[in-house]
């Protein structure tokens, strides 16, 4: 916001200026013209806030399948309460939210048969309770390294999702509270932002700068703004990868 | 227009673009060292992996400053890592168990100096030769090369403790007893202390410079000496 506030405050001096030069001579129209283009060529470049892993899916991503045996996971809490979700539900809302995207060529179908999936979702009850869901990248049985993702293409992708009975889902780190709302609105944010990796998208870098965007490496962004599908911004960086749809 | 206002003019254009690039880039920078800036040329670095390494991205709870990870965290503590055990956690992923001994407390109970703890770590080393099944999904014009031998699983390219080596945690207690300790923030409160009480980054500068929400801890002390963590934290408490 601030900063908009202050490139709006540039623009009005800017065009200021502007109006007193249809006066000046034609070498200094044409010099104001050339550093207006550079102006403008750094405006675009700087307004995405997106982050790419470099390699991405071998086929694109329209009406592929995917594969959902992510299953009922149990939290206990402090007080010895237990409660049950349905990672099942939450993640298939997370796909339905990428699938719901404008002008992608993303879509995803269900499938029973893990061989035709080229995602695959599933639980594992991971040792750090911070630990919400991970994704890695495979052709075949191998596993891609750090370098190799960076260029190369996976034929598919394992996302897990935290099923430790410890795993702190149900906490919202912002207001120090929690509920159930809060763990199954992580869970949709948590399997919306792995897909995100799937497809392609790294996470964003800065702490505290385009927190509103699902690739923010943290649910900070669902904690404060509710954010559990793919924004604007990721919807460009699938459009740069795979291109549009129409 | 005289050569006075053309150049007032020229100069006025030209401050507008730097003032817009110069506020980008400051917008960037200050929200950006909330969590630490990479400081590259101060960074020193020693991979710890000795067999390739294969990341996963992760989504965890991270946090932004020092004060938050100190907070959060139950024990602080100079460790060295004695035993460790690698357990399967799923087909492809495993978890690794240290039992470190405590040799300075910084935070939480003194008494456990000179004691062994149970830390639990996502990742690890592993067999890929154990990953069967998916031999129908590959790309034909692409196939995989054959990986010999042994692979390490690094969370967001952060490898586990090592075995005989000293590290600064950051430590809470996991809500499974079995697990005994969590590292605050999954990757960020732990960073190894080299020769001479040096504190040293183990995850690749540039993955701390395309992450540094969460490696800010590596990349603002890796360098520095064990004393000045210390200092920083006492100041916090």
């Amino acid at each position: 916001m601030i900063y908009c506030e202050v490139m709006c405050y540039h623009m009005y001096n800017f065009c200021h200026c502007w109006e007193r030069c249809v006066h000046m001579r034609n070498s200094h129209r044409i010099t104001i013209c050339i550093l207006t283009g550079c102006l403008l060529a750094v405006i675009p470049s700087t307004a995405s806030a997106y982050e790419l892993i470099g390699g991405r899916f071998t086929q694109d991503p329209l009406n592929v399948f995917y594969y959902n045996s992510a299953g009922t996971a149990v939290r206990t809490v402090e007080s010895g309460t237990t409660y049950y979700y349905s990672h099942w539900l939450e993640v298939g809302h997370a796909v339905q939210s990428w699938n719901n995207t404008q002008n992608t060529k993303i879509y995803f179908i269900s499938t029973s048969d893990k061989s035709k999936s080229i995602m695959d979702i599933e639980n594992t009850p991971f040792f750090n309770d911070e630990l919400f869901g991970q994704t890695s990248m495979w052709n075949g049985n191998t596993q891609l390294t750090v370098e190799q993702t960076k260029s190369t293409w996976w034929y598919w992708a394992k996302i897990e999702m935290n099923s430790s009975p410890s795993c702190i889902w149900r906490s919202n780190w912002v207001t120090q509270t929690s509920s159930n709302q809060v763990a199954v609105g992580k869970l949709e944010h948590t399997a919306a932002h792995e897909i995100g990796h799937a497809l392609g998208l790294n996470h964003l870098g800065e702490w505290g700068w385009n927190t509103e965007k699902l690739m923010y490496p943290n649910p900070y962004n669902y904690y404060k703004y509710g954010i559990k599908a793919p924004t604007s911004d990721e919807v460009e960086a699938v459009q740069k990868i795979y291109g549009k749809l129409y | 227009m005289n050569r006075k206002k053309s150049i007032a003019l020229l100069l006025s254009v030209t401050l507008a673009a730097t003032g817009i690039v110069g506020c980008q880039s400051s917008a960037n920078s200050n929200l950006g060292t909330t969590g630490g800036q990479v400081e590259q040329s101060a960074v020193v670095y020693e991979p710890e992996n000795t067999y390739p390494v294969v990341s996963n991205h992760g989504s965890m709870q991270t946090y932004p400053d020092m004060k938050s990870v100190l907070n959060r965290a139950e024990l602080v503590a100079a460790i060295q890592i004695k035993e460790q055990e690698t357990i399967q956690q799923s087909q492809s992923s495993v978890g690794t168990r240290s039992k470190a001994m405590i040799q300075e407390v910084f935070k939480g109970d003194e008494s456990l100096k000179n004691t062994t703890i149970l830390i639990s770590e996502d990742g690890g080393i592993m067999d890929p030769s154990k990953v069967t099944g998916n031999e129908t999904r590959i790309d034909p014009k692409n196939p995989p090369a054959e990986t010999k031998g042994m692979v390490e699983i690094a969370l967001d390219g952060s490898t586990v403790m090592k075995q005989n080596q000293r590290y600064f945690v950051f430590l809470r207690k996991s809500g499974n007893e079995e697990n005994g300790y969590n590292v605050v923030g999954v990757v960020q409160g732990k960073i190894k202390i080299g020769e001479a009480d040096r504190l040293v980054a183990t995850v690749d500068p540039k993955e701390m410079k395309e992450q540094s929400v969460k490696f800010w801890i590596q990349s603002q002390f890796a360098g520095k000496s064990k004393q000045e963590l210390v200092k920083t934290i006492e100041e916090l408490k």
